[in-house]
């Protein structure tokens, strides 16, 4: 009886109120399990996971009106005011995102990072999706707005030439990327994807701390700091892969690669006729921390490439990269770098009896980048300088042109709100060789979160680029060829599946021409419109990629005195891919479409008694196209424990169709007759192993 | 001229008595400032004392969830380091650290429960507080070695992302260690993550055991006065030593070392647990 009497008093002493309600978020209305607190009488609660929560509170000591603020990691804190009695609707926003950790370009990102909003690819699949050969290069041509063919490694960007891409490679601009470069096609590059951090692809609107490039570019990062020492060797049909990865404690770290290739057992084992190649590619790279906020970095690349057929046919190409760079924390968010680096290219091709050409391209450069990161702004600006000389001996004609490019730009990355980043910019360069030096590249793009895993940006820009040194030595009243981008292309970014959908247009002026006096001008035009489809999805036992990029795009340039079709136009082309994720393996099957890009067709021969050979007689300019590209790939790894280590076994087959892709046509001497010049990757089998150790 | 000089003379005696009360009422009210000033001084200290005092229970708070097990407490320790950093007042980077160490413990709790949703909120909250300490105090190591135990939750729910993620639990603990190498946390987190993770990628109960073995003996010369440090995890580097050996079979150690850890926190569930299930192993063999 005392007792209940004692509980009566209790309950009216502490009669007790509740105030409860809901979170959502703002824009997607999902509900969060946000915190909650009470200033007077000070208590809090958290809400369950749909969002509902319940507060109850002593009803002597909370007055008719209350503050509660409510909160959760990743939100903008909120403070409502509220009546006792209502039941509470509350609604979060996101918080803002920091200027740089949004893509405002038309990007696509290859890293591990979040929060970029962007189309991705992460490292892993530059091994495991089908038909990319563990190349960055390569699996660059699953990204929208890369119209490449499977085949030859170099990006056609939108329409573009291949040479239209500028290449970087931890700060240092590439000239030459490709293991073997070639007139027509280029094949693997020189970027081992075992040192790689990250790189990105940008199509368009890319920003003005790059130069030189009309379509695209792709910036390349080395790995930097290594906490624990990695590593691992490689062995496949195709030679041999190396890769180390050492902390130096707080020195900084040390990471170097080797690799070796031999096509003689790829040959041998796919019953392939034709040349034998041979490459050697070496990297190193020394990461110093004099103290916290200066750190050098010191790296050398060797890449050599030897191709013979039969005796008839020689080509080796080699490559010298060495470069030094200091980063420096200037102040909490300015930080500074200056690179400075040297290439030596050397290229020769050596026919038995009709030809022996020599190039040495060197290059001197530095470049100095600095950027502020004020939250709301992000300011990058440089300037770049780079000499090139370049000799050309052509049996026994020898050229030689040399000249200094000088570039210097200025960015501001900046967030005008919560949901709207806007990139304004500007790049000037000159160089020496040409009369009028100076060009001027303004660009702009802006992004718009539209939700938070939806985007839209637009991008418009100017772009120049020098093209050829020997035709600019020609003619020094040139100007550098040009190129405007207006690209739109929204994004849906989530979890599992990334989307990508764009519209672009990209007007080509100052094209260089050549009349048939030989004479070249800036008479030449062009452009490239087009639209891109991307989707890719990652579930927990596959992912799927299909990307889908129409092209339409003309161009008088070169030869061609008219605007006619380009030879670079890919109307169509596709890639589907489906990877299957099953215990510690893949298998990965993929399929790219290809439709064919025009050629102009000999419709004749004349007989020239004079110099008693045979002229051709050529119909007009890219009227007809080369029959369509198709391809199947096929690919998987297994990771096994043999001996209580860690081996990873993989393989792949190149073109199992066998689908017979003609890339070219050749003809003979007398253009008595036509040769269909096919693709190298005809179907073959790849197996190799990889050994991590760490 | 004279006359003059006098005049000016008269004014300033004049005026001496009014420069000097103003003088006077001056230093007057600098000392009333100053005094209103030491009263503040004293109200941040009460201020503090009140928040180390409710650091303190929610520290406690958060044991006892540990001990018994129980999710609810460890929420309800959560709301508490939730209230204190919503206050703003201590050191926001420590705060955010120990509502991160709450959702490890509810994240561990979800997972070995099956609770593949609620382990999974818990994960990414707890790293996205870790990003905050570890932005706001790069050198405090411990937070380094919590983000990259949580990186192995986030595999051990998607094992898809073994590969890119397991490189950076690497990184993470390195990290960890080289800011503060004789850290007995470090270690122990370092010793449960290698525990679990197969001997083919690097892990298993040898290598587990040099850390776990470093950790108890640098617990035993650890000594923490500061009630905002963090000081978990004597007891825990005993349990899990003993259940290294346990996955060794090696009893008789195991033993020892669980009663050890029951001897530092009596309540400790974790431990309870092990030994019995020791006991039923063994009277299996």
């Amino acid at each position: 009886m005392l007792l209940l009497s004692f509980f009566a008093y209790h309950l009216q002493a502490q009669e007790t109120f509740i105030i409860q309600g809901k979170v959502v978020d703002k824009e997607t209305k999902e509900p969060l399990p946000a915190y909650l607190m009470l200033e007077e009488p000070e208590t809090g609660c958290t809400a369950d996971n749909s969002g509902y929560f319940k507060l109850s509170v002593e009803l002597q000591k909370i007055p008719q009106k209350f503050k509660l603020q409510v909160w959760l990691i990743g939100y903008k804190k909120k403070e409502i005011e509220a009546r006792l009695g209502e039941f509470l609707s509350i609604e979060l926003e996101l918080e803002p995102i920091p200027s740089h950790e949004i893509v405002v370009t038309a990007d696509s990102v290859v890293s591990d990072e979040r929060n970029l909003k962007t189309v991705t690819m992460n490292k892993m699949d530059v091994y495991t999706l089908p038909g990319t050969a563990a190349d960055p290069v390569y699996t660059s041509h699953i990204l929208p707005g890369v119209n490449s063919l499977p085949d030859a490694s170099s990006l056609l960007i939108r329409g573009g030439a291949p040479d239209e891409v500028g290449y970087f490679f931890d700060g240092v601009e590439v000239r030459h990327p490709f293991l073997s470069e070639s007139l027509h096609e280029s094949y693997f590059s020189i970027f081992d994807n075992q040192v790689i951090e990250n790189f990105n692809v940008s199509t368009s609107g890319f920003s003005p701390k790059y130069g030189d490039a009309l379509s695209g570019v792709m910036d390349i990062t080395a790995k930097d700091a290594i906490f624990k020492g990695e590593g691992g060797i490689g062995l496949s049909i195709l030679g041999l892969n190396s890769y180390l990865g050492l902390p130096l404690k707080n020195l900084g770290s040390f990471i170097a690669s080797y690799n070796r290739g031999y096509s003689y057992l790829l040959t041998k084992i796919n019953n392939r006729k034709g040349g034998e190649f041979q490459t050697e590619n070496a990297f190193a790279k020394l990461n110093l921390n004099l103290d916290k906020s200066n750190q050098i970095r010191i790296y050398g690349l060797f890449d050599d490439y030897l191709y013979s057929e039969k005796g008839e046919l020689n080509a080796d190409s080699e490559n010298k990269i060495a470069a030094i760079s200091w980063t420096s924390a200037l102040a909490r968010n300015l930080v500074a770098k200056a690179t400075f680096s040297g290439i030596d290219y050397n290229v020769s091709y050596d026919s038995q009896d009709s030809f022996s050409i020599r190039q040495r391209d060197g290059i001197l450069q530095a470049r100095l980048d600095a950027l502020i990161d004020l939250e709301r702004h992000f300011l990058e600006f440089g300037a770049d300088i780079q000499r090139r000389k370049i000799d050309l001996t052509m049996d026994s004609e020898q050229h030689q042109v040399q000249g200094t490019r000088l570039g210097a730009y200025i960015s501001d990355k900046f967030r005008v709100s919560d949901k709207l980043f806007v990139n304004l910019g500007a790049r000037i360069f000159s160089i020496g060789l040409l009369e009028k030096k100076l060009s001027f590249d303004p660009r702009a793009s802006l992004a718009s979160l539209l939700t938070k895993d939806d985007i839209l940006r637009f991008s418009v820009g100017a772009y120049h680029q020098l093209g050829d040194y020997f035709i600019l030595k020609r003619n020094p009243e040139l100007r550098p060829k040009a190129a405007v981008h207006y690209a739109l292309s929204y994004d849906r970014i989530k979890r599992e599946t990334e989307l990508r959908a764009t519209l672009y247009d990209k007007e080509y002026r100052k094209l260089f021409f050549e009349d048939a006096q030989g004479t070249v001008s800036n008479e030449g035009c062009g452009y490239a419109r087009g639209a891109e489809f991307f989707i890719k999805k990652k579930k927990k036992r596959y992912d799927f990629i299909f990307v889908y990029n129409f092209l339409r795009s003309e161009r008088k340039e070169n030869d061609v005195g008219v605007l006619s079709d380009s030879p670079y136009e890919i109307a169509h082309s596709l890639t589907g891919i489906l990877k299957w994720k099953f215990h510690n393996g893949s298998l990965g099957l993929r399929y790219s479409f290809a439709s064919g890009r025009p050629f102009t067709p000999l419709v004749g021969r004349e007989w020239d008694s004079e110099s008693e050979t045979y002229f051709p007689v050529w119909g007009e300019p890219n009227s007809q196209r080369y029959p369509s590209y198709e391809r199947m790939d096929l690919n998987g790894s297994k990771s096994l424990n043999f001996l209580k280590r860690l081996v990873v076994v993989y393989f792949g087959i190149t073109n199992v169709l066998n689908n017979k892709n003609i890339l070219r046509y050749e003809y003979s001497d007398d253009y008595a007759s036509r040769k269909d010049q096919q693709s190298i990757f005809g179907r073959s089998i790849f197996v190799g192993i990889y050994l991590p150790f760490f | 001229m004279d006359n003059q000089k006098e005049r000016r003379h008269q004014i300033l005696m004049a005026m001496t008595p009014l420069i000097v009360s103003v003088l006077i009422l001056g230093i007057c009210l600098l000392a009333l400032a100053l005094d209103q000033n030491s009263q503040e001084t004293s109200l941040q200290a009460g201020k503090n004392s009140k928040f180390t005092q409710e650091l303190k229970e929610a520290k406690a708070k958060l044991q006892m969830g540990l001990n018994t097990w129980n999710p609810e407490t460890l929420k309800a320790a959560r709301d508490l380091f939730l209230k204190l950093l919503l206050k703003g007042s201590g050191n926001q980077a420590y705060l955010s650290y120990y509502i991160a160490l709450t959702d490890y413990r509810l994240a561990t709790f979800y997972l070995s429960s099956n609770n593949k949703e609620e382990a999974e909120r818990f994960i990414t909250e707890g790293q996205r507080y870790l990003e905050k300490t570890m932005e706001a105090e790069p050198t405090f190591g411990e937070s380094f070695a919590l983000y990259a135990y949580l990186l192995g939750y986030e595999i051990a729910l998607s094992p898809e992302k073994g590969m890119t993620l397991g490189f950076k639990i690497f990184e993470y603990f390195a990290k960890a260690s080289e800011i503060d190498p004789d850290n007995p946390r470090i270690n122990l987190l370092q010793g449960i993550s290698l525990l679990y993770t197969p001997e083919e990628y690097g892990g298993g109960a040898d290598k587990s055991i040099e850390f776990l073995r470093k950790s108890v003996s640098l617990f035993e010369k650890e000594n923490i006065q500061d009630p905002l440090k963090p000081s978990w995890g004597r007891e825990e580097a005993y349990t899990f030593l003993g259940s290294a050996y346990k996955q060794k079979k090696e009893y008789e150690k195991a033993r020892e070392l669980l009663k050890k850890a029951l001897e530092i926190n009596p309540d400790f569930g974790l431990a309870k647990r092990e030994l019995s299930a020791i006991e039923k192993e063994a009277k299996v063999k």
